[in-house]
């Protein structure tokens, strides 16, 4: 950024001093590692504001698009993964495993372009960039725009937000789709075969209650682990969907940082995007012991 | 289902790959695709009936041959700067091909001898490296790359060198194992008692029952290479802006989709077979070898 001859020695050594780069690597790290466990992540060159500061006031969109997509994904997941268990080799299980093979093999970015096309720009149907029409204005509250809405009574405003995190929500949840059908149409299938159930049918329960109630709490166990070890996927796909939408998220700040070589902010986003997934390992390590009770922290 | 020594017998003659290409409507379909995107890539320069890069501001926004408006001379119609679209589309698949098969190459000479080498050996060697895969992989790719290329700049070379790094665990971690398996084997145990060093063994022994195994992984490991490479040049961190590459052609063909949405559809297209076919042909092999193996992610 600042070249040799462009100032002069003196005012040179002053900036080193003053950034710490005068310090030996092994010091400047420990004065980082203090900065950022203090809360310190440094100044944007680009922005000339906190880093945190940038960081905060982005993430909830993030996770709002992350967290809707899982959303929807366990709802269609769920759904097309349950009639596939029912009646396996049947003409609406292929139907979902073509679906779902589909849904897997292309990359979230392109189904991210796919679904601008057609339902933006060819039948003009849904909106494709931002989290609300230009002409809505919403106090910032939580900063997760359907909550804010809802806090201030504006449910046109709800309405319109939710409009514009369908497509990029959709296109976030098409690989986690087919991974839930995949795990739950075998866990179910495996679980349709265990004796309780045979007990159930044989009590006269409904078959409906036994699929959805008996049998689907056992199947959804891999499901859990599924969507954490996923949300990984979601985190990096989330940067492009992004980009594609215009959504206002870390992922868009991702790739202005990168643009103009904003290292303290690219080191920033980084490490919060490290501290999200060790954050959600635990999340699903806690929901595992609340659904199975059989395992235990040890 | 195959078991995996005939599955590698096969490989080993023309005849054999044949009837293995015959043998199943996936690997057929899939092989068929990927051996014209490799031609069309490889003679992309005989093949393009344009510069990629030649300019006629006049003749901009052309639609392709079947509409009205369209012009025999540029088949599939010309881009916002008058450039022939079929030509920055065959000059494309030689980006695709050329990133896909150098990564997938490099991806696999780490991957294949760490795999090989963690699940044979197992003990502590096996333990470091394990741990290295779990804390890459709890990391999302597509941030590992778009960082690496914040660092290095953009060029096909970087694009590679990006995906190498962020996916370089994917052979490692199915390779290890299903050396984890091989390595229990009678025909191993013969090799130790005849005294081979554990290093023969590896080489002689369970390199060659992995091959198959390794085909497989290849072709999603080129499917994913060519979608980092599109991703990336979509964003505008691929290839150098002057070489035709599907994403960069992507991105530019939004800009000006209202003027001729052709522009931006017929590489998205061409992308989406592509990474298709690629899946269904992994998908097709797989279900020969072994139908329960999972590989993606």
């Amino acid at each position: 950024m600042v070249g040799p001859g462009y100032f002069a020695k003196e005012e040179m050594a002053a900036l080193r001093a003053r950034l710490g780069l005068d310090q030996p690597i092994y010091i400047q790290y420990f004065i980082w590692l203090r900065d950022f466990l203090s809360g310190n992540f440094g100044r944007s060159f680009r922005f000339d504001l906190n880093v945190l500061d940038l960081i905060m006031d982005r993430l909830p969109a993030t996770l709002e698009l992350i967290i809707f997509s899982v959303i929807i994904a366990l709802i269609i997941g769920v759904a097309i993964g349950v009639v596939s268990a029912v009646k396996p080799g049947s003409w609406a299980d292929r139907v979902s495993q073509t679906t779902s093979f589909v849904g897997f093999a292309i990359p979230h970015f392109l189904w991210g372009i796919i679904f601008v096309v057609v339902f933006s720009a060819a039948l003009r149907i849904l909106p494709a960039s931002g989290r609300l029409d230009m002409d809505i204005e919403v106090n910032r509250i939580t900063g997760f725009m359907l909550i804010d809405t809802l806090l201030q009574g504006n449910v046109g405003a709800f309405a319109n937000s939710l409009i514009h995190l369908i497509l990029p929500g959709l296109a976030l949840s098409m690989g986690l789709i087919a991974m839930i059908h995949r795990t739950l149409r075998s866990s179910m299938l495996d679980v349709l075969s265990e004796d309780y159930i045979f007990t159930d049918r044989m009590k006269g329960l409904s078959e409906r209650y036994i699929i959805y109630v008996r049998a689907l709490k056992n199947a959804l166990m891999p499901v859990i682990t599924i969507v954490g070890i996923q949300f990984t996927f979601l985190l990096g796909g989330s940067i492009l969907v992004e980009k594609i939408y215009g959504w206002p998220g870390l992922g868009n700040l991702v790739f202005t940082a990168v643009q103009y070589q904003d290292l303290s902010l690219v080191q920033g986003i980084i490490m919060i995007y490290a501290i999200i997934v060790v954050l959600t390992n635990f999340v699903v390590d806690l929901i595992y012991t609340l659904v199975n009770p059989r395992v235990e922290f040890k | 289902m195959l078991s995996l020594e005939r599955f590698g017998e096969q490989l080993k003659s023309t005849r054999g790959v044949l009837k293995l290409l015959a043998s199943s409507k996936k690997i057929l379909f899939g092989f068929a695709v990927l051996l014209a995107l490799v031609v069309t890539g490889v003679f992309a320069p005989w093949l393009s009936p344009f510069d990629p890069n030649e300019q006629t501001l006049g003749r901009a926004y052309l639609p392709p041959f079947w509409l009205s408006g369209g012009d025999a001379e540029h088949l599939l119609g010309t881009d916002s700067l008058g450039r022939d679209i079929l030509s920055r589309l065959i000059h494309g698949a030689s980006v695709a091909v050329y990133v896909s098969v150098t990564a997938t190459i490099l991806t696999a000479a780490i991957g294949v001898p760490l795999g090989i080498a963690s699940g044979y050996l197992r003990g502590r060697f096996d333990e470091a490296v394990m741990r290295v895969v779990d804390i890459w992989m709890s990391f999302p790719p597509v941030l590992l790359a778009i960082t690496l290329i914040s660092i290095l700049g953009t060029g096909i070379n970087n694009v590679i060198l990006a995906i190498v790094v962020a996916d370089w665990t994917r052979f490692t971690r199915v390779i290890r194992s299903e050396v984890l398996n091989i390595r229990e084997r009678d025909f191993i145990l013969a090799a130790k008692s005849i005294g081979f060093s554990p290093l023969q063994i590896m080489r002689h022994e369970v390199l060659p029952n992995v091959l198959p195994l390794i085909s497989i992984i290849a072709t999603l490991e080129m499917s994913v290479a060519i979608t980092v490479e599109v991703l990336l040049s979509y964003a505008g961190l691929g290839v150098k802006a002057d070489t035709p590459s599907w994403g960069s052609m992507i991105a530019d063909g939004l800009s000006y989709f209202r003027l001729n949405p052709w522009g931006m559809l017929i590489p998205l297209a061409a992308t989406i077979i592509v990474i298709l076919s690629l899946n269904i042909l992994g998908d097709g092999l797989r279900e020969r070898l072994d139908p329960r193996l999972t590989l993606t992610r």
